[in-house]
């Protein structure tokens, strides 16, 4: 999905905070949410990664997304941690949250000028969506994610 | 003391007199002027008849005689209903002012008998009879009351009666019906039965009063030496108190635990509620993306479910740590008054001179309450002792006094 796909194509959006901003993940982009109880740490793990989730019979890895953006963490209870559960195709890759998601559909939210966008995120913002007086920024999550865990094929050909 | 039976029979006496006063008047005023008034007439009338011839004098002696006619029929007719029925009975003077008097001494006879028995009855049981009865606090019988509430029946008291009673009878006692008691030789055996009668109440109260004295001492004394809680009674009682400290800190304890289980499974329940809030959320995306109304409808149902489910818990998470705080207060509160009731036994046990602590304060109680007791058995006694000789000597009348103080 590039970033300049205009709101209206959008279903709805998955709204989650993140320190004081508002971060979201169109939902052609997200499989689910996943509870936190169900993470477990690897061995040898590093940040930001934070484990792996079961989703639906998946073993899912999952980073902290605030610390991945240098935000602080929102401290939210336990209970209300999850994970989003983003989709690429058929790869999985959980982004923790402190708090539940709410799901925006498409006559809550309207397309965002991305100049507003918030200074820190404006060169990862995909998408920028308005509900209320919310402003929500959609990231481009995978070019993050590849950054960290690369796809499978270049550990490949790296080895 | 005045009392409202005089007061009653002195009105009564001034009403009777000015009734009497008012009937003797009235026929006097009433007899000579109608005749007067007639004569007067008659010779208006004659004169008329005189002095003018024909027609005229016939007219002046007729309407002069009407108009006497007149005039004495008016003062001679019976009164209006109002004034005949303001009239005083047809009964001679002396006879309705003896009835009077009559009626109002009865009346102040039977409320002293009432006060008299209210004042028995009240002493038997072992009162005050000017605390518990108001009634008797107004009456002949005050003063003797005062003097047995203040311990100090003296010769005023009998005279107090005196007083009373001859205020009661008045001045005029002679006129009394016969039914009153007078003083004559056939009722000194009756009075001197009822002297008797009297001592033998004042012989009950008098042992009563001093079996009361005999047991307060009995308890000062088991106080004084610790017979109460002794050296030896004061470790089972410590050791009771303990025991039933420990029992209800124990139930209590066992609730506590009830209760954090309680909270445990609040927390299940919190953990149950949190996943259907998020399969709710997952069933309102899947519905979202596929666009299906009757997904959708499902995914808003479970939306609901969870919501529901998020109440409940939080009532429940609620109520349970407000009751466990309330135990936790409880339990506390418990311990405190355990050291309490263990520095109280040891207070009590240090009383009995086996253990160093202030004395306690209620032992000095009954030691006043014996004082107080002993001083009405003397004063009991005292009275006991003027009505032994008044049964012993001969009683001229029932209510006499043995010495007249005027």
């Amino acid at each position: 999905m590039r970033s300049d796909a205009p709101a209206t194509r959008t279903r709805a959006v998955l709204a989650f905070p993140v320190d004081d901003v508002w971060l979201g993940a169109p939902l052609a982009e997200v499989a689910g949410v996943a509870e936190l109880t169900r993470l477990v740490s690897l061995p040898g793990q590093r940040e930001p990664l934070e484990g792996v989730v079961a989703f639906r019979g998946d073993v899912v890895p999952t980073i902290d997304l605030a610390g991945l953006l240098g935000m602080k963490p929102r401290r939210g209870s336990k209970e209300q941690q999850c994970a989003v559960v983003l989709a690429r195709g058929t790869e999985r890759f959980g982004l923790l949250v402190p708090e539940l998601p709410v799901l925006l559909t498409a006559r809550e939210i309207r397309a965002g000028d991305l100049a507003l966008a918030d200074p820190r995120l404006r060169s990862i913002t995909a998408l920028l969506v308005e509900s209320g007086d919310r402003r929500i920024h959609c990231l481009e999550y995978w070019p993050l994610i590849d950054a960290i865990l690369p796809p499978a094929e270049a550990t490949t050909h790296a080895h | 003391m005045r009392t409202e039976g005089e007061r009653v029979v002195r009105e009564m006496n001034r009403d009777s007199k000015a009734v009497v006063s008012a009937r003797r008047a009235e026929p006097a005023r009433s007899s000579w002027i109608p005749f007067a008034i007639t004569l007067g007439t008659a010779f208006v009338a004659a004169a008329a008849g005189l002095l003018l011839r024909g027609a005229a004098g016939w007219g002046v002696a007729i309407a002069a005689a009407l108009l006497g006619s007149g005039i004495a029929f008016i003062l001679t007719k019976p009164g209006t209903e109002p004034e005949r029925r303001n009239q005083p009975v047809a009964a001679p003077p002396t006879v309705l002012k003896e009835r009077e008097e009559a009626t109002a001494a009865r009346l102040e006879s039977e409320r002293t008998r009432r006060q008299i028995e209210l004042a028995t009855t009240t002493l038997r049981e072992g009162k005050d009879p000017l605390t518990e009865v108001p009634e008797l606090r107004v009456g002949p019988l005050h003063g003797l009351l005062e003097a047995i509430h203040s311990a100090n029946v003296s010769g005023p008291v009998i005279s107090r009666i005196a007083m009373s009673e001859e205020e009661l009878l008045g001045a005029e006692a002679g006129s009394l019906p016969r039914s009153w008691p007078q003083s004559s030789p056939e009722d000194a055996p009756a009075a001197r039965v009822r002297a008797a009668e009297a001592l033998g109440e004042i012989d009950v109260l008098l042992r009563d009063l001093e079996a009361l004295a005999s047991e307060l001492a009995a308890a000062h004394t088991g106080a004084a030496n610790g017979s109460g809680l002794s050296a030896e009674s004061f470790a089972p009682a410590a050791g009771l108190v303990d025991a039933l400290v420990h029992t209800a800190a124990d139930g209590i304890e066992d609730l506590a635990a009830g209760l954090m289980r309680a909270s445990e499974l609040a927390s299940v329940a919190e953990q149950v509620t949190n996943r259907a809030t998020l399969v709710a959320l997952n069933a309102a995306l899947e519905a979202t993306r596929s666009g299906s109304e009757p997904f959708a409808a499902i995914a808003e149902e479970t939306r609901r479910l969870a919501e529901y489910a998020r109440e409940a818990t939080d009532t429940m998470t609620r109520l349970a740590g407000e009751i466990e705080s309330k135990v936790e207060r409880t339990i506390t509160a418990i311990h405190a008054d355990s050291e309490d009731a263990k520095r109280a036994l040891a207070a009590l046990g240090g009383s009995s001179g086996s253990r160093t602590a202030e004395p306690a304060p209620a032992s000095a109680a009954p030691g006043a309450d014996s004082a107080i007791i002993r001083s009405l058995i003397e004063s009991v006694r005292a009275i006991r002792d003027i009505l032994a000789g008044e049964a012993s000597s001969p009683a001229p009348h029932p209510y006499e006094p043995p010495v007249p103080t005027r």
